[in-house]
């Protein structure tokens, strides 16, 4: 969250909470707290934002443009949003524009699959329609943690959004980061969201791009292209451009089920747990940490998360006894 | 500071305050409810009750609140609700002044929840301490009662024809200072008076619930699943505990709109209401995937999120202040006590073991 205040940073404060305890260290302590990060007066009202695109990236996900009342906002990749539709409700969805696009454009994006209320009710609308933003929330990747470090992000389906955010910033920043590698997985060609940008990817000489479906259909084995699922790329990867583990860096969105299997194929070329960076998804409501949705052990994904490394998270298993993937 | 109170002084005291006055009454069927200005005559005395059946921590936490309104004709209109009045909770007691200043915390950690905070810091506890705990009543067990020792703006202790006042925060101060003419020092033996009947008032308990064991068995991890699923067995799912519980804090947020003139407008307002961790749709994401799909994980849950030491690194204390309002709503005997002894003794404890 600090990364992310930016110019908000005026904006917080301190106050002395009482504080009550039953072990030891009783009275007063100074607690430190942040006040809305969006121009709402209240920590639950959204600001208003017009869209101003919207484009078809599959069947049933859609990425919306967004431009807020007020203004731009600062965020780091990895960062969600809240968006309502008022009278329907809020959803939690990632950020999948890049804070450097957003600086240039003054928009931010948000890339949504229809499944239920909400999802369902943001599909029906059109550009100019007005809808309701909360943001950021949420702690954002730790893009100073992979500087000057191999990248390899791994994304699976509809978890790229997030790493869309990381990637577009880093290659705005190029000269931060040592090689990046995208390993990217959907079931089906059409299942694929960004086509337009994951050709680019493909042609771009300072990145290196893997990607592979679970189920081609005529064009794609016409083009010969791979299939499987996305941990079949990581062989590939040994021969062309081995890992080396303790400089590497790997982000991985997606299904549980597939960041299961990543996992175990970064751990298996001995990438350390503190490199692993992936993201928790829970129900969520408030997305300021109150609702107790989100709540997995003593963590509140909205607001300690969404992103955690794989050592957080084989802690967070331990301390609460429930499996967090 | 001590000071003296007497009984006569106490509804022209009252009625000097700012703001709305909430009060314990007795409704017609007997349960005891924080009400806003009542009449003096209703209220009740430290004798008549042990304590109210929702607490009073309801009065800033609601069990339905708006968040805001809007209406919708072109470009969406938010109307935020309006700033709370001063709020004096007289008569609440000592637990529920302790889950007041947990919840306090909780809603200011991080970021501010600004519909409970503006009233928290509107709100003024003029508690009064517990000399007849009911049965169901483990304050001491908490730190949450039965007298104080900090959390209050204003404590009173009844010696009969007089309230010993106890000032704990500057607000209790203000208040105190801008009414002197209800006051009188207080008779230092009173201070010796009160250590006694705080003690005697600590014999008079019927339960005990052993909450230091309970929070190093389970963030040890020493229990037993088979024990876990016993304890979670009994647990029908209504979420009367968590709706009870003055320290739960979960709530639903929902939308709710419909046409407000025959143009095409529309009107509606977004509200939060309390949610329960015991429901299975609490986690259940919108693929149909839960993280915590039985029983027994969400039973766990609630448990480890009240006891569990890493939990309470966040809220800085036990999730439990001893009120005993789980007892009275649990069906399975699978309450906050019984849990903990269950825990202690490592065997399913019967309905009387508590
Ligand atoms: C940090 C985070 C980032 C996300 N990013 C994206 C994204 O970039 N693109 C995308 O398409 N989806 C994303 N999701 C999932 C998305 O939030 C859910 O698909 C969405 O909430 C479904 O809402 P609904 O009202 O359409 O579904 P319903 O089934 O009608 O759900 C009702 C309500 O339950 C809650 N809810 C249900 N499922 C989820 C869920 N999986 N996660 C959180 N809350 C839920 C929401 O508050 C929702 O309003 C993200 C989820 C999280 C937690
Ligand atoms: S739990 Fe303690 S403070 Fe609460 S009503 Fe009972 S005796 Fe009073
Ligand atoms: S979404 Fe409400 S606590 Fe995380």
């Amino acid at each position: 969250m600090e990364q992310g205040l930016g110019e908000f940073g005026e904006r917080r404060a301190i106050v002395l909470a009482y504080v009550n305890c039953m072990w030891g260290e009783c009275g007063m302590a100074s607690q430190e707290f942040f006040q809305p990060l969006w121009n709402g007066r209240n920590l639950y009202e959204p600001v208003l934002a017009r869209i101003v695109e919207v484009a078809d990236e599959t069947p049933d996900v859609k990425t919306f443009t967004l431009e807020l009342d007020g203004g731009a906002i600062d965020y780091l990749p990895g960062q969600f949003a809240e968006v309502s539709v008022f009278g329907v409700g809020e959803a939690p969805f990632g950020i999948s524009s890049s804070p450097t696009w957003t600086k240039r454009t003054g928009y931010i994006q948000v890339t949504v699959r229809a499944i239920g209320r909400v999802t369902n009710a943001l599909h029906r609308l059109k550009v100019g329609d007005y809808v309701g933003v909360r943001a950021p929330l949420g702690n954002g990747f730790p893009v100073e943690h992979a500087e000057g470090k191999r990248v390899i992000i791994v994304g699976g389906g509809i978890g790229l959004p997030p790493l869309r955010s990381l990637l577009n910033y880093m290659l705005d920043n190029r000269e931060r980061f040592g090689k990046i590698t995208v390993l990217y997985g959907a079931r089906t060609p059409a299942d694929r969201v960004y086509k337009g940008e994951l050709e680019e990817w493909e042609r771009r000489e300072d990145l290196e791009y893997l990607d592979t479906v679970d189920i081609a259909d005529e064009e794609w084995q016409r083009l010969g292209k791979r299939v499987g699922v996305v941990t079949t790329l990581f062989p590939i990867l040994d021969e062309q451009s081995p890992i080396d583990p303790p400089n590497t860096v790997a982000f991985v969105c997606g299904p549980p089920i597939m960041i299961h299997f990543v996992i175990i194929e970064l751990e298996k070329r001995n990438v350390p747990d503190e490199n692993i960076i992936s993201t928790l998804e829970r129900h969520m409501k408030c997305g300021v940490g109150k609702c107790g949705h989100c709540a997995i052990g003593h963590k509140y994904v909205c607001t300690d998360g969404p992103v955690f490394s794989w050592a957080e998270m084989k802690e967070l298993e331990w301390m609460c006894a429930e499996p967090a993937v | 500071m001590a000071l003296l109170l007497r009984k006569e002084r106490l509804d022209d005291f009252l009625q000097s305050l700012d703001g709305q006055l909430a009060a314990p009454v007795r409704l017609e069927h007997g349960e005891v409810h924080f009400a806003i200005n009542p009449p003096v005559e209703q209220i009740l005395q430290d004798s008549d009750y042990v304590n109210s059946t929702i607490s009073p921590v309801a009065l800033l936490f609601p069990q339905t609140e708006v968040l805001f309104k809007f209406k919708l004709n072109g470009k969406p209109q938010i109307e935020l609700p309006k700033e709370p009045k001063p709020l004096i909770i007289f008569g609440i007691r000592s637990c529920d002044v302790a889950a007041m200043r947990y919840l306090e915390m909780f809603f200011s950690r991080k970021f501010i929840d600004t519909p409970f905070v503006e009233r928290a810091e509107k709100t003024t506890l003029i508690s009064v301490a517990c000399q007849r705990p009911g049965r169901n009543c483990f304050c001491p067990c908490c730190a949450g009662g039965p007298f104080l020792e900090e959390g209050h703006d204003l404590q009173l202790v009844d010696f009969g024809d007089a309230f010993l006042v106890e000032v704990g925060s500057e607000k209790g101060m203000r208040l105190i200072y801008a009414r002197g003419q209800f006051f009188e020092p207080a008779p230092y033996e009173l201070n010796e008076q009160r250590n006694k009947l705080a003690e005697e008032t600590l014999q008079k308990f019927e339960i005990a619930s052993h909450m230091g064991t309970g929070v190093r068995k389970l963030t040890s991890r020493a229990v037993s699943d088979e024990l876990w699923r016993m304890m979670a067995a009994r647990c029908i799912e209504c979420g009367g505990c968590a709706f009870v519980c003055p320290l739960c804090t979960c709530f639903d947020v929902v939308d709710h709109s419909l046409p407000c003139s025959s143009n095409g407008v529309i009107c509606g307002w977004r509200e939060r209401c309390w949610d329960c961790c015991q429901f299975a749709g609490y986690s259940m994401e919108a693929a149909g995937v839960n993280p915590r799909p039985d029983k027994v994980s969400r039973f766990k849950r609630r448990f480890y999120h009240k006891l569990s030491y890493f939990y309470m690194e966040m809220d800085g204390r036990v999730g439990c202040v001893g009120c005993g309002r789980c007892i009275q709503v649990c069906f399975g005997v699978v309450d906050m006590p019984a849990v903990v002894n269950t825990l202690r003794e490592e065997k399913l404890l019967g309905a009387r073991l508590r």
